[in-house]
């Protein structure tokens, strides 16, 4: 159903996707939908690149499991984003965001079943 | 920050539509690929494409709005969309676990946007 090396692969590839949806977020904060420096803008690029290197973990790890497991598997994405929000964009770990995201992981998992 | 969070949702919310539809088209394009007669093939690749980039676009702008561990996770709607869609696609009624699993997410989600 899975193999073990699944687990490492998912856990690398939604850790560097996470970091790439924190260079994101410091891209979206300089954008000006009226001007084109948001093509120049560094954060933006590393965004899609580490976003483009994480994707390429999720193929590989589509090849040692089921798409019903995998696919819950990369929604631990939401915990490394509390914690990488909160060391690199500054923003507060709440109750009800701690809440929430466990709240949506259940869901996710629960529509798995 | 122009508006609040709910307007970022709001766009989050619409971009994994446009991914979903995205990539059905996308799947739809792949199922027609004939190296002799590729125009199927282009009709269904490039709106999947463009829908794929317009919803990329959105999910950047969509940062603007809030902190990004209360947007990002709203990327889950794009699981309801997916099971909605099959749903409607394939005539078959929503499991139950679905749905209570769609339920779930969504209560999580109210959660975050409040």
């Amino acid at each position: 159903m899975i193999q073990y090396w699944v687990f490492i692969t998912i856990g690398i590839g939604t850790i560097i996707g996470s970091f790439g949806a924190v260079f994101l977020k410091k891209a979206s904060d300089a954008l000006n939908i009226l001007s084109w420096d948001i093509i120049k803008n560094r954060n933006l690029i590393y965004g899609i690149l580490l976003y483009g290197i994480s994707s390429v973990f999720y193929i590989i790890s589509l090849k040692g499991g089921d798409l019903s497991i995998i696919y819950p598997l990369v929604s631990i994405s939401y915990v490394w984003i509390l914690i990488l929000s909160k060391y690199y964009l500054n923003e507060n770990i709440t109750t009800k965001k701690i809440i929430g995201v466990m709240l949506i992981i259940l869901g996710i998992v629960v529509m798995s079943l | 920050m122009m508006k609040g969070v709910k307007t970022g949702i709001l766009i989050i919310v619409i971009s994994t539509f446009l991914i979903t539809i995205a990539q059905i088209f996308l799947k739809k394009s792949m199922n027609l690929f004939d190296v002799n007669n590729l125009l199927p093939f282009i009709y269904f690749v490039v709106p999947g494409l463009a829908l794929y980039a317009i919803s990329a676009l959105l999910m950047i702008i969509s940062l603007k709005y809030g902190d990004l561990s209360i947007l990002y996770p709203i990327y889950a709607t794009s699981y309801i969309w997916v099971a909605i869609l099959s749903s409607v696609l394939f005539s078959e009624s929503l499991a139950l676990t679905k749905m209570f699993g769609i339920g779930i997410i969504i209560t999580g989600i109210i959660l975050l946007a409040k």
